[in-house]
C-alpha cells in the first residue's frame, strides 16, 4: 500500500490527492488561521473615515461627533459579517467548493448535450 | 478591498452590474470549450482556497488591514475565464451568505477583483513569460510580478467606482494605490508560494504549463 507501489504515471493523473490537501489547507486557513485576522479597517474603510474627518487634529473625536451621518455609517457595514469565524470558515469553503464545482460540471453536461445533438 | 451597498451611486451599480453579467456570460461560454474533467474538482479546490484566505485579513502599517485577492493566482492556475469564474463564485457566496460586498455593488466588486485580475493578470503574465528565458526564476518572478500589479490596478479601479462613480473624495485615489502598493507585496508572496507549490508537485493541472521551464535533470544549474 506503500506510495512507491503505484506507477508513477497513475499517480501523478490522480485528482484526490490535489482536492485532499487543497480543501485540507482552505479548512486551516479558514476556520483556524481566521480567527487570527486582524480587524483594523481595510483601505477602502480608511478611505471613508478619512474622507469625512480628513482635516481635523483629533480623528477619533471627529468621527464620534459625525457619528449617524451617512457616509460614516458605511464604514463599520463594509466589516464582514463573520461573527463565528469558524463555523464561517466551513460553511464559506464548502460553499464555494460546491457552487465552484458544480458550475463547471453543469457547462460541461451542457457541452455534452451539445455534441450529442 | 470590497464595496459595500451605498459606496456607489445608482448609474454605476447599474452599469457595472449589468458588465460583470456580461462578462460572467462571456467567461462561461469561454470556459465550456476550454475545459476538460480534470478542471472540474480544481475550479472548487481553488474558490475554497481563495475564500479561505480571503477571511485572514493581515494588519498594514497605518492602521489598515488587507487580505488576498487571488485573481492572479486563480489566472495562472486556471486560465483567464475560469479564473475570473472562480472569483465571481468566491464574491457571490461572500455577498449573499456573508455581507461582504454589497449585492448592489457585485457587478464593481467581480469586475475589479475577479476580472481585472485573473483575465488581465493571466494575458499579462503570458506575454511576459513568453518573452523571457524559460527559467523557474523567471516563471515565479513574473508571477510575483503580475500578482503584485494586479492588486495595485485593482485598487485603482475600485477608486475610480468609490469616487467618479460613487460619493467618495480624490483623496481616494492616493490612500487606495498606496495602501495597495504594500498589500501587493503580501499577495505578490502568497501567489508566488502557492505557485511554486502546484508548478512542483502538480505542473500538469496548470493552464500556464506550456510556458513552465523544462524539467530540471540536475540540482544546482548555474542560473543564467
Amino acid at each position: 500500500m506503500s506510495e512507491q507501489d503505484q506507477p508513477d504515471a497513475a499517480r501523478r493523473r490522480s485528482l484526490w490527492p490535489v482536492v485532499v490537501v487543497g480543501l485540507g489547507v482552505a479548512l486551516v486557513v479558514g476556520v483556524v488561521l481566521a480567527n487570527f485576522a486582524a480587524s483594523t479597517p481595510d483601505a477602502l474603510q480608511r478611505v471613508v473615515i478619512n474622507s469625512v474627518c480628513r482635516d481635523a487634529a483629533d480623528k477619533e473625536a471627529c468621527l464620534a461627533e459625525k457619528e449617524g451621518e451617512p457616509v460614516v455609517l458605511l464604514a463599520p457595514e463594509a466589516l464582514a459579517d463573520y461573527t463565528n469565524v469558524a463555523l464561517s470558515g466551513l460553511v464559506g469553503v464548502a460553499a464555494t467548493f460546491v457552487v465552484g464545482s458544480g458550475l463547471v460540471y453543469l457547462l460541461r453536461l451542457t457541452r455534452r448535450q451539445e455534441r450529442s445533438r | 478591498m470590497h464595496i459595500p451597498d451605498g459606496l456607489i451611486y445608482a448609474p454605476t451599480a447599474v452599469a457595472t452590474g449589468v458588465t460583470g453579467a456580461g462578462l460572467v456570460g462571456v467567461a462561461l461560454r469561454k470556459s465550456r470549450h476550454e475545459l476538460d474533467d480534470r478542471q472540474i474538482p480544481m475550479v472548487g479546490v481553488t474558490a475554497a482556497f481563495i475564500f479561505a484566505a480571503q477571511m485572514v485579513t493581515f494588519p498594514i502599517a497605518g492602521g489598515t488591514s488587507a487580505h488576498l485577492l487571488g485573481g492572479a493566482l486563480a489566472g495562472i492556475l486556471l486560465g483567464p475565464w475560469l479564473g475570473a469564474l472562480v472569483e465571481t463564485v468566491v464574491y457571490v457566496v461572500q455577498a449573499l451568505a456573508f455581507a461582504d460586498g454589497g449585492i448592489t455593488a457585485l457587478g464593481a466588486n467581480v469586475i475589479m477583483m475577479g476580472f481585472l485580475p485573473a483575465v488581465g493578470g493571466y494575458y499579462f503574465f503570458r506575454a511576459v513569460v513568453g518573452a523571457l528565458p524559460r527559467t523557474r526564476g523567471a516563471f515565479l518572478g513574473t508571477t510575483a510580478v503580475t500578482a503584485w500589479l494586479s492588486i495595485v490596478l485593482a485598487a485603482l479601479l475600485a477608486a475610480v467606482f468609490v469616487v467618479t462613480g460613487g460619493p467618495l473624495p480624490v483623496q481616494a485615489y492616493p490612500i487606495m494605490v498606496g495602501v495597495h502598493m504594500v498589500v501587493g507585496v503580501g499577495e505578490a508572496v502568497v501567489t508566488t508560494a502557492v505557485v511554486a507549490a502546484v508548478m512542483r508537485t502538480r505542473p500538469d493541472l496548470m493552464a500556464t504549463r506550456d510556458l513552465l521551464p523544462p524539467r530540471p535533470t540536475e540540482k544546482g544549474a548555474p542560473a543564467t
